[in-house]
This record gives structure tokens, C-alpha cells and sequence, in this order.
């Protein structure tokens, strides 16, 4: 039967409101239950991150929540520290080893090492004040494209002083470390080696040899840089040579750093006791089994599995952060933004 | 309804577009309200609707004070001047509408549509869009939905301004059937007097804002309260001349070396210096002269179709007279540049005092 | 253009006001609250200090100037594709139509990784061009710079403001138009002299929208851009520092403060300088039916070259799309095609038992529930506006255009600070991504709504009225159905925005709630990202857009009804 234009407008709306109360509806279950830990990590991790919450609230009963706030790991320590007085995570993952000063000096974090902590090689545990146990790590080392180098006639660069020859201008690269935490770990690695001001200096002479596309902002950038052949020599992490996106990367491997990362209680948390276990967890084989698979990178324990990085060169040697430098990564980042981009 | 709007004012930012306006029309009769663009008419037109909220005075129906009631509950019908047919319904929705807003049934929508169809012979068009129909017909539509629920007053404000010219004449006698048949009272505004005479019982003229004639449309025609009334409402003559001798109902005039008698009911005294508003239909051509005939020359003959225009220039200045029949073209035609005489009918004669302008 | 606007003599009752006044309220919950976090946290001593850095000053100079030749460039190549949308019809016009809005939507991060496959120097324009011109190299070197962020934002924004200006010269005058070529004036001096007037209002709305959008560029710079930094990455490293919070707020607050200034300017200057006042019926531009023979002619230019960029501006995500069916990303035509990244996609375990399946869900369900809620709030918003005065006009426009000038991080925590603690609590649920959504989303549907009713006849509303309709009936009766072809584009502009939408919604996501974009961004923020994968969640994301998009045309009957 024909609608009078009453009839019609009535209807239509019905049928907005219904949409408008139907979705909500749908969409109830996808809430999350009150969380009853909160784990603080940097996006980078998102899939570690998820991963362990998943497998530990399985295991435990215990619904734990992975947040990371598009946050960088720098950013997420400092959230930390922001909170402080009234904190809202439970754990942090991810702390990097050359940032964790900050956070134990603000008082942020609470002593606290797993049951299980010595089932890790004792060279391993970095936090020696016992606030943050150690999560994963992965090495920075120069990594160059075979094929571009043997193009060119260049030899292949071992250490950080090879890269400012001046046969290699143009051709290296390395992420910013504004924006990117391996931008982060390879500066520290040069402070580290050189301290701060020869480091600073020496990355001043680097910039003549930095290619054209500059300092790219995140990893998934520098990939694509590396894919199209917009520069020959890389400075970060050893998983380059195994990913099948960038086919001809090989290292000589003669030094790297040991980009190195903990995880820690929070201070006043609000599920303590879930935290600790959860810290527990992922220090035991199950949670460490997820590390490779998640994160390519190397777990801690020496028999938990690692696929992905089967076959990824490892460094003769490599060098672990100078705590003496202390926790100014903060000031690093600025200073390379002023001094180095010029920007 | 008798309708009746009392000292009505209204003021857009610093323009004052009615000022103390008062009107008022009998039950089932039309008023028309005649005036240039610009005037208010339309103002006022949407004063009495309660599209526009008055600064001042007030609007009656039926001695009820409708000032503070939304135009919705006023039981009005109201012909735009665009064609304000609503886009996206057909005819049918148009005219439907009314009743819709109103909670009407289907069923019962259905008859009236149908029925108001019928009224204004536009069976058939039912599912037409505006787009598809001609001015006429929308109009038609127009009209139709004005009318739809049971309306009390139709207001139109020019409704046949976006017309041609013959459509505007078929159209204007079909609306004064429609009110006829159905006794609705109505105000229609219009800045032609044609449209106005053909289809009033009653004339306000307004100019500026301000209504400066009311009252019955043939009053209005002979007896204009101002020139510029009288100039609005039809072609006029004018010119001065001197009051010699007062009578009663009348004055006799002294123009040039001849008088005339013309009825009057101003008020005026001996020596007063007058305007005298002739109309063209009133100067006639005479063939042998008389006392009341004076003396000119024809300058200019226009065949007008159903009648013959002459300009006749005279002692005093240059005269339009109308002669009614046109097969008299050429022989007026042939007396161009020829002396000529002329006499004044009394009753297309106005007078009025001279300030009075 | 039909006589008074019917708001000019409304009255000042409180009834026919509660639109204002709830649009008012919305508004104030959805964006003055978190805003005054923002406000509340910046300094004077602090403003002072940035205004008078000099590095602060080169970098939003770089911005500006970065924004104004994106938005002039973006306007140049618009201009004569809204004239082929508008003048011709064709078959497939819809299609086209709808395509060509799809780059707008694509989120930055894809767009990027398109930008490097046709413009990096072995993309496919250099080796095109290298092949045609047997060069020995690249000719066209241009990412990393200021002149990739403005190409970048140029294949952006080209498709909105050719949608915006195609409504502008539908509505030109063709009676104006025919009058001067009567009196003998050429094309050009009609343009010139006659069109360009009328066509002002739509070119300054355009102009004003991009380089808002351009002036706040964020995930672009910082893709393609190299070392040019621009104010809003500034600001993001702000916060990203200890103690740089008050700083950034400071950013934010400046930063918005020059958009106001920009868009009150340019909406000021459209009502006065550019209304326009006719004095009788106007009508619409004349539409052709497009032939060949066309083509000979001078239009002809105009037309060729329109189709030129409607094919470059495609290539992006055509580009896309090739990627994501494993095709080798830098080959226009792929060899070999495969769905194993598609599949791939749909089976990757996200963490938290979230999939790919779970994840569009989510989108849509959100898009869908803050296009309704948006839609309907612009409309009493938009009706509202156009009852005021013209000056209450546009300082109500400028102020609804708000949310757009501010900092989308910003807005991010100021939004989690206001709503996402308790007692809201609203952190970790639907709700607050929702609620960003909305607030991304309102001031373009608003505006977009306001234009339409706007040019709603006056006479039609006042017909209603008489007729014995209800304010409030005639509103959901007469003006809400003659405007409904734009309320579909507006609709599909808030559905689409939501949909692509990432800043806030990475900024909110938690396990259970994750949107396709963030899932796609987590493809690529691992160690080995996963490109193709990544390239078919994005495909998807767009199929979506382009269904939405069409969807709308349809159920509008013609065209897409987008106008500023």
C-alpha cells in the first residue's frame, strides 16, 4: 500500500534510530572486560605484546591488556614517569637498556626479579639496581648490498669508521632517531664506541656519506630504501639479511652493539601480583618461545626457540651499552636533531 | 473570515517596509493590495500570514487576535509568487501535503486530491513532476494545495508574475471562479492594476509602506484620494487650474478661458489652485466647438488594437485622450498635425487641491 | 537568489533556537572539553618563547609555504576536471567520479609506499620516461623533500577539491555565461570577467580545506618529506619528549590559532565579496553529452588534460592494488597474479585473537554508526547555521571548522584525557574511537550539509508553514528531501573518513579493538614488514570506499552532491 510522506519520514527514521541502537549493540561485546593487568609497551612490539598477553591470560585466567598509545619505547618510559604518581600500567615491556636509567632514578619502577630468573645467563641480566628483567635483544651491525657494492667496486665496510671513506658518499643509511628507536640504538652504539662528543663529531663527518633520501623515520621506511636500491650500506639490525624483501644484504659482521630490552614492575601497580607473574611468564621458556616468532629478535634464555633469525648473521663482537654515559637519550635526540639534520 | 490588520508596522534593519498599515475585507471577498515593486505589499501580505512577525499592531480573523499565532494554525492558503512547488513529490504529493502534515488518512487524502485535482482541471497529471509541468499548470498546482485544507483566507502574492501574457488572463478568470464557487475570503497582491480591478471587491493602494488608498475598486478608479493613486491605478491627465465658483456636491474650475462643473466632495474655497486629473477615456474629440471645448493639436495617433491612443498637444502641455473605437485609425491617422478640439467628460474629471500631490 | 533568507526575520523564540542550542551542546562535549585540555596546559611565557624561536618560525614557514602550493597546485589541476564532471555527462561518469575520490581516502602510510613505486627512480614514471627520451638517468628525482610532501598532498587532495568545485560550476549561471558570448567576449574574457566571480565562493572553500589539510600534514613529511619538517612534527616530537608536553600544547594551541585566522579570513571574504545577488531565476550551467568530436576543438585541451590527471591520479592506487595481488610492486602490469596475500592476510593471528575478518567488523560497524551520528548532528547543526544572521554565519562556520585545525595527536590525548579516564572511563572501548571519529569527521559533513540547505528556496519552507506543517515537519518533509543527494555525500564522506581514519584510532587501540588501518600499520611496523600483505589490507580499505562512494551515487540517482 502507497506511504503518505507522514509514513515515510517515520519510518525512515525508525530505521536510523534502530541502526543507532543495533550497532552499539554489536559492538558491546568487543569491549574489553575490566583488565586485570596492564602491560605498557611500545608499538614496535604490538605483536609480542598482544601475543604474551594472549598466551599468559589463556594460561593464568588472568585478562591482561597490551596498550602501546602509537608510542615509541622512549615515549612509553616517559608516559611511565608521567604517571608515576598515579600509575596506570602494571608492567612495562620493552624498556630499552640505554633508557632505563631515567626511569629507575625517577623512582618509577619497584625491585623486583622472577622466581625464575636464574634459568638466564647471568652475562645477560643488564639492570644490575635489580628493577628490570631482561626481555630480548637483538644486535646493530653494518649491513651492505652485495650487489650494488660489487657494481661499484667497493669494498665491503666492517666497522663504524669504514662508512665516512669517502668511497662510500652517497651510499649509507641509517634510520632518524627522532622518530625511530633503531635510529635511537645506532646513535647510542657511536656514543657508546666514541663517547659523546667524538661520537657527535664522528657523525658529522658520517653526513657526507649519508644518501640522498636522508634519514629515513621508520623502519618500514628503511626498508623501502634498501628494497630500491636508494642506498648501499645500513646501519641497524641484523634481520636485513634474512628478510626476503631485501635480497642481497650481507655483513661482514665484524662489530655490532647489542641493542638490549627488560621489562619491569611498576611502582604502586594495581595488580602487583598479576604483574609479577606475568614478568615470571615471560621469562620462562613459554613466554620466550614467543619472541622470535613475534619479534625477530633473540630471546634471552638459550633454549627457547628462535626460527626467524635461524640463519641471521650474529656479530664476532659486539659492544653493550656504557652505563656511565647515563640515561640522556633524550638530550641525544635533540642534540643529533640540532646538530646533525640540521633541521 | 473577515480579516482585519490594525496599525500593522514592520522594520527590516533601517528600512521601514510597512508603516501602520490598516486594512480590513468582508467574509468571502477579495481584497487586492496594488502598488509598485518595493512597496511592502508582499510584507504585508506575509504579516497577515504570520510568515513575518510584526514590530507593531496586530491581525484579526473574525475579530480573534491571531498576531502570536504561527502561520500553520492559521488556517491560511498561500500562493507564492515563484513557483514554490516542492521538487521531490509529484502533483499529487504537492497538493497532498497539507493533509499529510494534518494526520489524514490515505483514503481520505486520496478524495481530496482528487477532488481539488478536478477543481482546477488537472485530471490526469497526478504522478507529474513539477519539473515536467508547464507555469500555468504548477500554478494550478499551487493553488490547489492552497486550497486543500479547508482554508479560511488564500493569500497570493503575484501568483501570475512568472506567467505570459495570455496564460495570465486565462488563469486570472479561473481563480475568480474558484473563489466564487467556494466564498473563500482572499488578498491578492499584485503591481498590476488590471489584475487587480478584474478580480477585486476591494483596492488598498500602498506606496513606501505606507497604504494610501482603500475602498471599493470602482471608487478607487474614479475617485483616487492622491495623483499618484490616480496615476497608479490608470493613465491620467494632468493639469492645474483655479476654483471660480463652489456649489453644492460640485465646484465649477476655471482651465485656460473655459470652466467646468466637476462634483466633488473636498472641501475647497474660491481662488484655491487645483490639480485636475483627467483621465484619457474622459478627453473627448469634438467636431464643432462649444463652450465647454478647447483647442489642440493631435501630434501622435497609436492603433492599441482595441483602441486608438492620441497625444493632442494643448495650451496645457501634452494630453492623452483614448478613442474606444479602432476602425477610426486612419481617419485619426490622417488628422495628424491637424487642429483639433476637445472636451473634458465631468465624470472622468478628478480635482484635487493642488499640495495634494 | 529566491528572495530573503528565512532566517533573516525569524524570531528570536527558544523553540525554533534549540537546534543552535543542541548542536551548541554537542559540540562543546565533543570538542571545547578536550580542546580546553590542550588550552589549559600551554603558556604564555611559553608562546612567547616560540613565537620568537627561530627554528620554530623557518619550520612553520616551510609549512605554510608548503601548504600554499599544495593547495594552489591542487586547485590548478582540479579546475579543469570539475569543468569535464560538471559540463559533460558520459557513460561511466559516476564511476569515474567515484574512483577519482577514492586516493582522498587512502591512508597516508599506503599512499607513501604508491608514491615510491611511480616516482622513485626506478619506479615506473622514470623508467616510462627514461625508456620514452632514452635517458641514462632518472629524470624525475623528487622524493625526500618539500617537493614530494607537495606532491604527495597535490595526488591527495586533487580529488576532493574537484569534487568541491564541480558543484561550483554546476551552479554557475549559463543565462550570465550565454549573455556574454552574446556581446561577443571570448572564452577566456568570460571566464575572466563573468565565471570566475561566480565561481569564487567554491574556489575559496576549496582552497581554505586544503590548505588547512596540508598546513596539518603529518605521516606524509615524515614518509616522504626527508629532512622537511613541518609544524605538526614538530609538535608530535614535542610529546614525545619528557617535559615537552607544556611545549607542544603550546604548538598545538599556535597552530590552531593560524588555521582559525586562515578559514575565518577566507569564509569571511567568500560571504562579503562573494555573495552573490541575483536579481531574477538563474539557471545551471548547461551539460553536454561528451563525443569525440569534442576533442578537436579548444575545449578539446581542456579535456584531454582533465583526463590525463584523472589517470595519473589513479595510478596510486592502481599501484596499490597490483602490489597487493603479488604482483612485483615497481611493474604496472603485473606478470603473475596471486590472492596469496589476500589469504595470507585473513589468517595472520593480529595477537589477541584478533583477524583481519574481526577487524573490518569493527570498521564498518564504527563508520557506519559515526556516519549516522555525524550526518545527523551536522543536519541540526547545518540548520541551525543557516537560520542565523550571515555574520553569525560565518563565525559559526569558522568555529565548527575547528576540529580541523588542530593538531590530530593533540586532539588524540587532550580527547583521552577528557574521556578516556575515568569517570568516562571510555579507554580501551569502541566508544572513544568512536567519539574521535565523530569529531574528525563533523566539521566537512557539516559544512558540506550547511551549503546544501543554504540554497534550500526560502518560499518552499514558507509554503509549508502555511500549509499547516509543523516547523520540525518541514524541516524532515521539504528541506531534508531536496537536500537529500548531499546528505548521501556527506554520509559517505563521514563513512569513508571513519573507515580510513588512523591517528586516533592507533592512538586507542587495544587488543580487542583494532581498525584495518592499524592493522595494516602493525603489517609494516615489524622487523620484516610485511609489504604485499600490508598492500592487500589496504586494497581492501579502499574497495570498501569506492563500494560506499558508488553506493552513495546510486541512492543519490546523479552525481555525488559534494558541495562547499
Amino acid at each position: 500500500m502507497p506511504l503518505t510522506t507522514r509514513q515515510k519520514i517515520l519510518i525512515i527514521g525508525s530505521l536510523v534510530a534502530i541502526a543507532m541502537v543495533l550497532i552499539p549493540v554489536c559492538l558491546w561485546q568487543q569491549a574489553t572486560v575490566k583488565p586485570q593487568l596492564v602491560i605498557y609497551g611500545p608499538r614496535g612490539i604490538s605483536d609480542l605484546g598482544y601475543a604474551a598477553a594472549q598466551s599468559f591470560s589463556k594460561k593464568y585466567g588472568i585478562n591482561a591488556t597490551f596498550v602501546h598509545f602509537g608510542m615509541g619505547s622512549i615515549e612509553i618510559v616517559q608516559k611511565a614517569i608521567e604517571e608515576s604518581k598515579d600509575p596506570k600500567a602494571d608492567v612495562i615491556l620493552a624498556i630499552p637498556e640505554f633508557y632505563a636509567t631515567p626511569i629507575i632514578e625517577k623512582g618509577v619502577l619497584e625491585k623486583y626479579a622472577p622466581s625464575n630468573i636464574r634459568e638466564i645467563s647471568e652475562t645477560k641480566i643488564w639492570d644490575r639496581t635489580g628493577h628490570v628483567t631482561p626481555l630480548d635483544e637483538a644486535p646493530i651491525i653494518i649491513i651492505y648490498n652485495s650487489t650494488m657494492l660489487e657494481k661499484l667496486k667497493l669494498p665491503a665496510p666492517e666497522t663504524l669508521d669504514d662508512l665516512t671513506r669517502p668511497e662510500y658518499k652517497g651510499l649509507v643509511v641509517y634510520n632518524s632517531p627522532v622518530t625511530s628507536g633503531t635510529g635511537l640504538s645506532v646513535l647510542t652504539w657511536v656514543l657508546t664506541e666514541k663517547g659523546e662528543n667524538e661520537g657527535f663529531d664522528y657523525l658529522l663527518r658520517l653526513k657526507a656519506n649519508i644518501a640522498p633520501v636522508g634519514y629515513p623515520s621508520g623502519f618500514s621506511s628503511l626498508i623501502t630504501v634498501l628494497r630500491t636500491g636508494r642506498a648501499a650500506i645500513v646501519v641497524s639490525f641484523n634481520s636485513h639479511v634474512v628478510d626476503p624483501q631485501t635480497p642481497h644484504m650481507k655483513t661482514k659482521g665484524t662489530t655490532g652493539f647489542m641493542y638490549r630490552e627488560g621489562m619491569a614492575l611498576v611502582k604502586g601497580a594495581k595488580n602487583a601480583e598479576a604483574a609479577k607473574k606475568f614478568i615470571e611468564f615471560m621469562t620462562s621458556k613459554e613466554g620466550q618461545d614467543l619472541v622470535d616468532p613475534n619479534n625477530y629478535m633473540y630471546p634471552i634464555r638459550d633454549d627457547a626457540v628462535v626460527t626467524n633469525l635461524k640463519n641471521a648473521p650474529r656479530p664476532l663482537k659486539t659492544v653493550t651499552y656504557n652505563w656511565a654515559l647515563g640515561g640522556r637519550a633524550d638530550v641525544w635526540r635533540e642534540k643529533w636533531r640540532t646538530q646533525i639534520a640540521g633541521a | 473570515m473577515k480579516v482585519e490588520a490594525i496599525d500593522l508596522s514592520k522594520r527590516f534593519d533601517k528600512f521601514l517596509a510597512v508603516n501602520n498599515a490598516n486594512l480590513s475585507i468582508e467574509s468571502s471577498k477579495v481584497l487586492s493590495v496594488l502598488g509598485p515593486s518595493g512597496c511592502g505589499k508582499t510584507t504585508l501580505l506575509k504579516l497577515i500570514a504570520g510568515l513575518v512577525p510584526p514590530d507593531k499592531g496586530s491581525v484579526k480573523f473574525d475579530g480573534v487576535d491571531v498576531t502570536r499565532t504561527p502561520p500553520q494554525k492559521r488556517g491560511i492558503g498561500f500562493v507564492f509568487q515563484s513557483l514554490t512547488l516542492f521538487p521531490n513529490l509529484t502533483v499529487e504529493g504537492n497538493v497532498a501535503f497539507p493533509l499529510d502534515a494534518r494526520g489524514w488518512s490515505y483514503e481520505s487524502i486520496k478524495t481530496r486530491v482528487r477532488e481539488l485535482l478536478g477543481l482546477v482541471r488537472l485530471e490526469g497529471l497526478e504522478k507529474r513532476y513539477p519539473r515536467e509541468l508547464s507555469g500555468g499548470q504548477q500554478q494550478r498546482v499551487a493553488i490547489a494545495r492552497a486550497l486543500a485544507a479547508e482554508t479560511q483566507l488564500l493569500l497570493l502574492d503575484e501568483p501570475l508574475a512568472s506567467l505570459d501574457a495570455t496564460l495570465r488572463g486565462d488563469l486570472l478568470a479561473e481563480i475568480k471562479n474558484l473563489q466564487r464557487n467556494l466564498g473563500i475570503t482572499t488578498i491578492y497582491v499584485t503591481h498590476d492594476q488590471s489584475e487587480a480591478f478584474a478580480i477585486s471587491d476591494k483596492i488598498a493602494v500602498m506606496f513606501e509602506g505606507k497604504i494610501e488608498a482603500l475602498g471599493e475598486t470602482f471608487e478607487i478608479y474614479m475617485n483616487p484620494p492622491t495623483e499618484r493613486v490616480a496615476r497608479f491605478v490608470g493613465a491620467t491627465n494632468v493639469l492645474t487650474g483655479r476654483v471660480e465658483k463652489l456649489e453644492s456636491g460640485a465646484v465649477i474650475l476655471k482651465l485656460g478661458k473655459n470652466s467646468i462643473s466637476i462634483a466633488t466632495k473636498l472641501a475647497l474655497s474660491i481662488g484655491q489652485k487645483v490639480k485636475i486629473l483627467v483621465r484619457p477615456e474622459g478627453l473627448l474629440i469634438e467636431e464643432s466647438a462649444s463652450d465647454l471645448t478647447f483647442e489642440g493639436a493631435i501630434e501622435n495617433v497609436l492603433f492599441r488594437g482595441d483602441r486608438v491612443q492620441l497625444h493632442v498637444r494643448t495650451e496645457f502641455g501634452l494630453l492623452e485622450s483614448l478613442v474606444r473605437d479602432p476602425s477610426r485609425y486612419s481617419e485619426l491617422l490622417g488628422r495628424r498635425g491637424r487642429p483639433v478640439l476637445l472636451r473634458m467628460d465631468p465624470k472622468f474629471v478628478i480635482v484635487l487641491p493642488e499640495k495634494d500631490t | 537568489m529566491f528572495g530573503e533568507r528565512s532566517g533573516e526575520h525569524r524570531s528570536l523564540a527558544l523553540r525554533s533556537n534549540l537546534p543552535l542550542l543542541a548542536a551548541v551542546t554537542f559540540f562543546f562535549f565533543l570538542f571545547v572539553v578536550p580542546l580546553s585540555q590542550i588550552i589549559a596546559g600551554a603558556s604564555i611565557a611559553e608562546l612567547l618563547e616560540v613565537i620568537m624561536d627561530v627554528r620554530i618560525q623557518r619550520i612553520v614557514t616551510n609549512t605554510f609555504i608548503q601548504a600554499a602550493l599544495s593547495s594552489i597546485i591542487s586547485l590548478l589541476l582540479a579546475t579543469p576536471v570539475a569543468y569535464l564532471f560538471a559540463k559533460y555527462t558520459f557513460p561511466g561518469a559516476t564511476l569515474v567520479r567515484a574512483l577519482f575520490l577514492v586516493p582522498f581516502f587512502t591512508p597516508a602510510f599506503a599512499f607513501a609506499e604508491a608514491l615510491f613505486i611511480l616516482f622513485d627512480p626506478q619506479g615506473v614514471i622514470n623508467r616510462f620516461l627514461m625508456h620514452l627520451f632514452s635517458l641514462q638517468t632518472a629524470p624525475i628525482s623528487i622524493l625526500y623533500s618539500m617537493n614530494a610532501v607537495v606532491l604527495a598532498h597535490v595526488f591527495y587532495y586533487t580529488p576532493l577539491a574537484t569534487i568541491l568545485l564541480e558543484g561550483g560550476f554546476s551552479a554557475l549561471d549559463q543565462n550570465l555565461i550565454d549573455a556574454s558570448h552574446i556581446c561577443g567576449a571570448s572564452d577566456l574574457k568570460t571566464f575572466r570577467r563573468i565565471v570566475a566571480h561566480q565561481l569564487a565562493p567554491a574556489l575559496a572553500a576549496a582552497l581554505a580545506l586544503v590548505f588547512v589539510f596540508s598546513f596539518l600534514t603529518f605521516s606524509t613529511p615524515l614518509l616522504v618529506g626527508g629532512n622537511f619538517y613541518t609544524t605538526e612534527v614538530e609538535i608530535y616530537y614535542y610529546w614525545s619528549k619528557l617535559g615537552g608536553w607544556t611545549k607542544a600544547r603550546t604548538l598545538s594551541l599556535l597552530q590552531l590559532a593560524f588555521n582559525m585566522v586562515f578559514v575565518t579570513l577566507v569564509f569571511w571574504g567568500r560571504e562579503r565579496v562573494f555573495r552573490t545577488k541575483t536579481a531574477g531565476e538563474t539557471t545551471q550551467l548547461r551539460k553536454e553529452r561528451f563525443s569525440l568530436g569534442l576533442l578537436n576543438s579548444r575545449s578539446g585541451i581542456i579535456l584531454i588534460l582533465s583526463l590525463v590527471i584523472v589517470l595519473l591520479e589513479v595510478l596510486p592506487v592502481y599501484a596499490i592494488i597490483v602490489s597487493s595481488f603479488g604482483g612485483e610492486s615497481l611493474d604496472l602490469i603485473p606478470r603473475t597474479l596471486t590472492l596469496s596475500n589476500f589469504r595470507e592476510l585473513f589468517q595472520y593471528d593480529f595477537g589477541g585473537g584478533i583477524s583481519f575478518l574481526n577487524s573490518m567488523t569493527l570498521s564498518v560497524l564504527i563508520a557506519t554508526f559515526v556516519s549516522l551520528v555525524t550526518v545527523f548532528a551536522a543536519l541540526i547543526t547545518a540548520y541551525g547555521l543557516v537560520h542565523s544572521s550571515d555574520r553569525g554565519r560565518s563565525a559559526l562556520g569558522a568555529i565548527t571548522s575547528m576540529p580541523l585545525a588542530v593538531s590530530s595527536t593533540a586532539m588524540a590525548l587532550a580527547l583521552y584525557a577528557s574521556y578516556g579516564v575515568p569517570p568516562f572511563s571510555l579507554y580501551g572501548r569502541w566508544e572513544l574511537i568512536a567519539l574521535a571519529h565523530m569529531l574528525y569527521t563533523f566539521p566537512l559533513t557539516t559544512r558540506i550539509i550547511e551549503s546544501a540547505l543554504v540554497k534550500v528556496n526560502p518560499d518552499l519552507v514558507d509554503a509549508s508553514l502555511t500549509l499547516g506543517a509543523s516547523r520540525i515537519y518541514t524541516f524532515f518533509a521539504v528541506e531534508v528531501p531536496i537536500i537529500g543527494k548531499n546528505l548521501f555525500a556527506a554520509s559517505l564522506v563521514a563513512f569513508s573518513s571513519s573507515l580510513s581514519e588512523f591517528t586516533f584510532s592507533y592512538i586507542f587501540s587495544v587488543a580487542g579493538i583494532q581498525t584495518m588501518p592499524v592493522l595494516v600499520t602493525r603489517l609494516l611496523d615489524r622487523t620484516i614488514p610485511l609489504l604485499g600483505v600490508a598492500s592487500a589490507g589496504t586494497s581492501i580499505i579502499l574497495a570498501l570506499i569506492f563500494l560506499a562512494v558508488t553506493a552513495s551515487a546510486v541512492l543519490a540517482k546523479k552525481g555525488l552532491g559534494l558541495t562547499l
